[in-house]
């Protein structure tokens, strides 16, 4: 360190300089910290310089563009957990029987899902936290009881870890077949029928 | 007495090397590696060796911080003595912070960096001695700013969801990759540093380029702590 710092002294900045240096230093930070950082990372526009020189649309355009990796709430990209699975069940109902099918899911992860009926079917698209408050709690998503569907399709997000899917109930005179196809995030499958307790159906990973 | 040409070439490949972070996806992790680390289950070695050279590569703060600490180190033993305190440092708070779950607020660490460019910036301008009249330790303040500046990758490891298994061998080869990734960006450092120090004009030109320094560290300081205020 000797060397370097003989060197360094020969010709060290005076007192004034050094104090000018770190002055200067910090004047120019807060300009590029008011004029194009602020602006360009979080849309902190105090001087209208982003608006000016067109870098406040960086910040509105990607919401990231701090550039931290943050888990990504709506957008169009989102990282799932788990491995993805596909599973498509054929189900016939009696009149009157009444079915449940539920995918274990962890918060976050998603599927898209469709089912498809040769006559209407009275359902209810629900979920089943695995901390519940109550033995029989559950969270109803979409609850279908007057004439019933015979169709439903589109994606779901599990908004909390636990077993989400379908209660369906055949309220017609002649028998009802159904076929559902899921794909997604889920690790585990499980059908409840009336008197019956619940089971696991098995699952293949997709090659 | 190397020729223009060549040191205008080394302040170039500095330059690009330094400005590449910006045009990407700054200093974290970027989403790409961020689904890979996710998905991935179980050993991985030779991804997060590479993942940690990437992120020493382009993390823009860790450069700043080198240069500045060789800036005024000529001969290789001080290099090396230096760098391996700086190694320590990381290392200890990297592996401490992944591994035993130590969770520490990614803007209030990253400002810390930023202040760590300041103060190495000042320091090179002799301004303890000159304005305080002492000289704080500078092995000993390398030693502790590379405390800090593992904490700041390991909140960037922390931010992706790693699997339990197979998770001490992953961090240790991206702690290996980060060493890897130092060694490659002192090396540009260096050369760039050798061939700039057989000028006449170094010495001149110093206090210039660590102000200029000082004032990327104060940048550093105010992103974060701007950040630190307004979460999105």
């Amino acid at each position: 360190m000797s060397e370097a710092q003989n060197l360094a002294a020969v010709e060290a900045p005076s007192k004034a300089a050094i104090v000018k240096a770190t002055l200067i230093a910090f004047a120019v930070a807060l300009v590029l910290l008011f004029a194009a950082v602020l602006p360009a990372e979080y849309g902190i526009d105090p001087l209208k310089t982003g608006k000016l020189l067109k870098l406040s649309g960086i910040s509105q355009t990607d919401s990231n563009a701090g550039g931290r990796a943050r888990p990504a709430k709506t957008g169009i990209y989102t990282p799932q957990p788990g491995t993805y699975k596909v599973d498509t069940e054929e189900i016939g109902l009696h009149p009157g029987e009444g079915f449940e099918i539920k995918y274990h899911m962890h918060k976050g992860a998603s599927l898209v899902f469709a089912w498809k009926a040769d006559g209407p079917l009275q359902f209810e698209f629900h979920g089943e936290p695995d901390q519940k408050p109550k033995p029989d709690y559950f969270e109803s998503y979409l609850l279908e009881n007057n004439g019933g569907n015979d169709r439903f399709y589109g994606s779901f997000t599990a908004p909390t870890t636990g077993v989400h899917g379908w209660f369906w109930q055949n309220k017609t005179k002649q028998d009802v077949r159904m076929h559902l196809s899921v794909s997604g995030f889920f690790d585990s499958s499980k059908m409840y029928e009336a008197g019956a307790p619940p089971e696991e159906l098995l699952i293949e990973d997709p090659k | 007495m190397p020729s223009r040409t060549a040191l205008f070439a080394a302040i170039v490949m500095l330059i690009a090397g330094l400005s590449i972070p910006n045009r990407a996806s700054a200093h974290s992790v970027s989403k790409q590696d961020a689904s890979f680390v996710q998905s991935n289950q179980g050993t991985a070695i030779v991804p997060f060796i590479y993942l940690g050279a990437k992120h020493m590569v382009t993390g823009y703060d860790h450069l700043a911080f080198l240069v500045g600490v060789i800036f005024f180190l000529y001969r290789m033993k001080d290099i090396v003595l230096y760098v391996t305190l700086f190694t320590i440092g990381h290392s200890i708070t990297l592996l401490a912070g992944v591994l035993g779950g130590i969770h520490a607020n990614p803007y209030v660490i990253d400002a810390i960096i930023g202040f760590s460019v300041v103060y190495k910036a000042f320091d090179n301008m002799d301004g303890f001695q000159r304005l305080f009249g002492f000289q704080p330790n500078t092995k000993l303040a390398v030693l502790v700013f590379g405390l800090f500046h593992g904490f700041g990758l390991a909140t960037k490891l922390q931010e992706l969801d790693l699997s339990r298994n197979g998770l001490v061998t992953n961090i240790l080869s991206f702690n290996v990759g980060v060493e890897v990734g130092q060694v490659l960006a002192l090396t540009a450092v260096l050369i760039a540093l050798s061939i700039w120090r057989t000028r006449p004009g170094f010495l001149r030109h110093a206090l210039a380029t660590n102000t200029a320094l000082m004032a990327a560290g104060f940048v550093l300081v105010g992103y974060q702590i701007a950040g630190y205020l307004n979460p999105a």
